[in-house]
């Protein structure tokens, strides 16, 4: 945004160098002014200011969150390469095919862009200070490989390989932890599964596991072919959570483990699976805390569902 | 209010401190203002800035305490109701305007500000500041900013430096 009356006049002396460094409690949020500037940018911007001086260096590798988004490939030629193809119809059949096939391959150079942008925001956190408060990916491109195939000879296509990025690998814990997007992109390889502390998340072939304790919100909204999301550890300060189911078994799991969440908002479950969830297990009330319930999903006869989940509760939502 | 009488001849109406800046102007205000910074919290819960003494603020020149004081006196209300739960929408809409035209100001006026806010730690007033200036360095390239910031020129080592590691981050850059 430009502030033309900033720049009239006698330029002003800056004054925001001299101000101290991102000091970060975990539990009262930033501290600092420049920290909460950078916080209000996007990272990508946040890290250009690296570039700034000395002093301007290493301050936002300090900013307790993250956002990696893929919007933040702003420049034009992703717009570009992004919008629907225009319908020439009088492009012979061949043609159409050639254009397309180079629409997919910049498409794929751009994802591979996106992920070692991605890499590179995650693995820049300055290790000693305190980590991430808030990290958020949205991933929102399309299962290039399939549709590449029809069209595409594979072989002589390389596939930008699809991963998590490390942060998420090697996981820190996070007090928000947003993941959305059609895909979230499966591991290219399998690092071993062995989070910090337990506590993190941390990546295996099949599964982005979540071992998260002092998270209080979840939004976990990824449909296409993700991996399964399932949670490790409970999540016992939990304020609010966002499901969205894809597969059965491990989504059932994840939803076992917000059981202290005040607020749940699901999508894509099936009513029969819901009904095994809403069991107690062993006594223990599942959904103590619950004061609101979303649910796009159906709800099976006689709302059977809601009453399971409701069973419990002494105060009606 | 929620300051507590101090038992210096007030009753009935709300306490007053007084402030002393950094040129040994006085400012007398509410105690529920000036309160709302951490930093003079606790010297004001303990009876201090009443009657005659003031509290100084060598940080703080006169110009800029008042421009301070301006956003404590509009924001004490709200913050002694708890951050305004009870806050009509109007009452949020009008403190929405007033800020955005607080801040509205010379670079100069505003770097004194987030400097106070820094020193008197008000919060609100710290992200308010914070706001602007992530407003200002938004969708620039690393030379916008230092020259929006009012960085000086780069000597030609800061120059060759700054290169060297735009190469370096070329990829934020892409």
């Amino acid at each position: 945004m430009e502030t033309p009356h900033m720049d009239s006049g006698a330029r002003a002396v800056d004054r925001l160098s001299e101000l101290p460094d991102c000091i970060q409690d975990v539990d009262a949020g930033p501290q600092s002014i420049l920290d909460d500037i950078l916080s209000r940018v996007t990272s990508r911007q946040a890290c250009r200011t690296s570039v700034l001086s000395r002093r301007w260096r290493h301050v936002w590798r300090a900013v307790p969150s993250r956002c990696i988004d893929i919007d933040q490939l702003e420049s034009s030629a992703y717009h570009e390469v992004n919008k629907p193809a225009e319908e020439d119809h009088h492009l012979g059949f061949k043609s159409y095919q050639d254009a397309s096939t180079d629409r997919l391959h910049r498409q794929m150079k751009q994802q591979h862009e996106f992920e070692r942008f991605a890499d590179r925001l995650t693995t820049q956190h300055d290790p000693s200070s305190p980590p991430l408060d808030t990290f958020q990916l949205r991933v929102s491109c399309v299962d290039l490989r399939r549709i590449a195939r029809p069209q595409v000879d594979l072989a002589r296509t390389r596939a930008p390989p699809r991963r998590v990025p490390p942060l998420l690998r090697q996981g820190r814990p996070s007090r928000s932890l947003y993941a959305l997007g059609s895909m979230l992109p499966r591991p290219h390889r399998v690092p071993s599964p062995r989070p910090l502390d337990r506590c993190g998340c941390y990546c295996t072939d099949e599964k982005l596991v979540l071992a998260l304790p002092r998270l209080t919100s979840l939004r976990i909204n990824v449909s296409g072919c993700p991996p399964v999301v399932t949670a490790e550890a409970e999540m016992p300060s939990l304020v609010s959570a966002s499901l969205l189911a894809c597969s059965s078994d491990g989504d059932l799991d994840t939803l076992c483990s917000l059981r202290d969440a005040r607020s749940l908002d699901l999508s894509g479950f099936l009513a029969t699976s819901l009904l095994v969830v809403g069991e107690s297990k062993q006594g223990v009330p599942m959904f103590r805390n619950l004061k609101t319930l979303l649910s796009e999903c159906e709800l099976g006869v006689e709302c059977q569902v809601l009453r399971r989940f409701l069973r419990d509760r002494r105060t009606l939502p | 209010m929620a300051a507590p009488e101090s038992g210096d001849g007030n009753n009935g109406a709300a306490r007053m401190v007084t402030l002393i800046s950094s040129d040994n102007t006085r400012f007398e205000v509410e105690a529920a203002a000036a309160s709302l910074s951490q930093t003079l919290q606790l010297t004001i819960l303990d009876g201090g800035g009443g009657g005659g003494d003031g509290i100084p603020l060598p940080n703080v020149d006169s110009a800029t305490l008042s421009k301070v004081l301006e956003y404590c006196i509009k924001h004490a209300p709200a913050a002694a109701n708890g951050g305004a739960p009870n806050a009509t929408a109007v009452d949020r809409a009008e403190l929405e305007r007033f800020d955005n035209e607080f801040v509205n100001i010379d670079q100069s006026v505003l770097y004194s500000l987030i400097m106070a806010a820094h020193n008197l730690e008000i919060e609100g007033l710290q992200s308010l500041v914070a706001k602007k200036v992530a407003d200002m360095i938004k969708g620039k390239s690393p030379m916008e900013i230092r020259r929006t910031l009012g960085f000086p020129d780069p000597t030609p080592e800061e120059q060759a430096e700054m290169n060297a590691h735009m190469l370096e981050y070329g990829w934020a850059y892409e």
